[in-house]
């Protein structure tokens, strides 16, 4: 068994304003696609209590003529397992939130990078979307959030599995591994090597710098490919190719 | 339950109320209060070289040093500390947030204000708070839990290794660790209960801990232990990291 199956994390927008919504949603997406978070997005409009409570709630309060805002009567009531996410761009209302105890908080125009630290921030709220590989590894065997791998290189019957904290090897080779490696988020770059694009640094002719300053090349035959996905990827995410 | 509480307000009339405030909820909750003052950034950021508190009232308008400036200063350094700002200002609230800031108290606030959070705080927190009663031969005292680095069985005593010291009861490992109760501490050997939060490393078998102690992995709960500390460094890292 690779991958461990696990129960999608629900995660929730509420905001007046529907284009604000939509955007946030989608970077949600987004944002779950890199990190191989398993999140379902809840079609709840904030009226009435959240059933079921979401992990994560993004909330944008309506402002009144006042300058007041109505607040809903479930907000008082959200349990400590929620993390509120409050969007605002307005220093009251950011003061005001603080009796509903937020996680964090996002201006309505926040970019990839801003919502990826908050999510940061509120990683104990929705850690058991996360999906893991658990992979033979010598006598033992090894637990890795799918996240977690930045890249994997082929050695004979087994992989490198290439992480933050050190490389692993496993004991299974990487054609065996491919499909607990979606595409997305990985990308298969040559015969020997998957890649997840938020750690590849730059993209120079047929090559692939890493962040850790591996360098990796590509494939004749991929290259056209590796530089058109590299290119969504970043583009959607804000990021400068 | 134990706490340390510092107050940072140029104004001491202020000063001198919130700190009755901060007494009143501790009295009336039970709560071992070490509280101290101080008058302006400059003093508080020095004391702050040698002293760490559970919780800091922050005035923003101190004359010098700012109190944003001073809670920046001292995330770079704690990032446990609870930030509370007890402020006239109203144009702070959005950087209040990026200073991970618990709560923003508006002046003038009440009693009740000062009770909502600090019982947030200690609800949110409980486990840094959290004291053990042991009784040696002749005395009784509390210690603080986090101060624990591990326990070991010796006989029929167990042996507590803490941050500053060693003591010991006769309490069984068992009845210890369904006291601590706590997600953070480990049953990693028949004899040994540890606090992954002093773990350096894991190291041939063994747990390295901070002050270079080794405690022994049970041959038999090997993976499992190892895959328990994997989960709870996991959730202590991931902030700050991808």
């Amino acid at each position: 068994m690779g991958k461990d199956q696990i129960d999608p994390v629900d995660m929730a927008v509420v905001t007046p304003n529907g284009a604000v919504a939509q955007r946030t949603r989608r970077m949600l997406s987004l944002w779950a696609e890199a990190q191989c978070v398993s999140v379902r997005l809840l079609d709840w409009d904030g009226e009435g209590p959240p059933e079921p409570c979401p992990a994560v709630l993004f909330l944008e309060l309506p402002e009144e003529a006042d300058g007041r805002s109505p607040e809903p009567a479930w907000l008082k009531e959200l349990p400590s397992a929620c993390a509120l996410v409050i969007l605002s761009d307005d220093q009251r209302q950011a003061i005001r939130a603080y009796q509903w105890h937020p996680a964090a908080r996002l201006s309505p125009d926040f970019s990839y990078d801003d919502l990826r630290r908050t999510m940061n921030r509120c990683f104990r709220f929705w850690r058991q979307g996360l999906v893991w590989l658990d992979l033979p590894c010598q006598w033992d065997r090894v637990r890795v959030p799918l996240s977690r791998v930045r890249y994997a290189e082929s050695m004979g019957r087994d992989t490198i599995l290439h992480c933050p904290e050190g490389p692993i090897r496993v004991n299974q080779s990487l054609s065996k591994l491919e499909p607990d490696l979606p595409a997305p988020p990985f990308l298969r770059c040559q015969k020997s090597f998957l890649v997840h694009p938020d750690a590849v640094e730059q993209m120079t002719g047929g090559e692939l710098v890493m962040e850790d300053r591996q360098v990796i090349s590509i494939s004749r035959s991929r290259k056209q490919e590796v530089r058109e996905l590299l290119a969504r990827w970043w583009s959607d995410r804000g990021r400068e190719p | 339950m134990r706490l340390t509480v510092m107050i940072c307000e140029d104004l001491e009339e202020e000063r001198m109320a919130l700190a009755r405030m901060v007494r009143r909820v501790c009295r009336s909750r039970g709560i071992d209060l070490e509280l101290e003052l101080s008058a302006s950034g400059e003093e508080l950021l020095d004391r702050f070289r040698t002293r760490r508190w559970d919780i800091l009232f922050l005035d923003i308008y101190l004359g010098g040093i700012s109190g944003t400036q001073a809670a920046r200063s001292i995330r770079e350094k704690d990032q446990t500390c609870a930030l509370i700002f007890a402020t006239t200002s109203r144009e702070h609230g959005l950087l209040s947030y990026e200073l991970r800031v618990t709560d923003y108290l508006l002046k003038p606030f009440s009693q009740e204000d000062v009770e909502t959070a600090l019982d947030w705080i200690l609800l949110e927190r409980e486990e840094r708070f959290q004291t053990l009663t042991i009784r040696s031969e002749w005395e009784e005292e509390q210690i603080l839990v986090r101060d624990i680095l591990y326990i070991e069985v010796i006989r029929h005593s167990a042996v507590i290794h803490l941050t500053n010291g060693v003591k010991r009861t006769r309490k069984g490992l068992q009845e210890l660790e369904n006291e601590i109760g706590d997600s953070g501490f480990l049953r990693c050997h028949r004899s040994f209960l540890v606090n992954l939060e002093h773990v350096a490393a894991v190291d041939h078998g063994d747990f390295a801990m901070e002050n270079g102690d080794r405690v022994p992995i049970s041959a038999q709960r090997a993976a499992e232990v190892k895959r328990a500390f994997f989960d709870w460094s996991l959730e202590k890292t991931w902030d700050g990291y991808l």
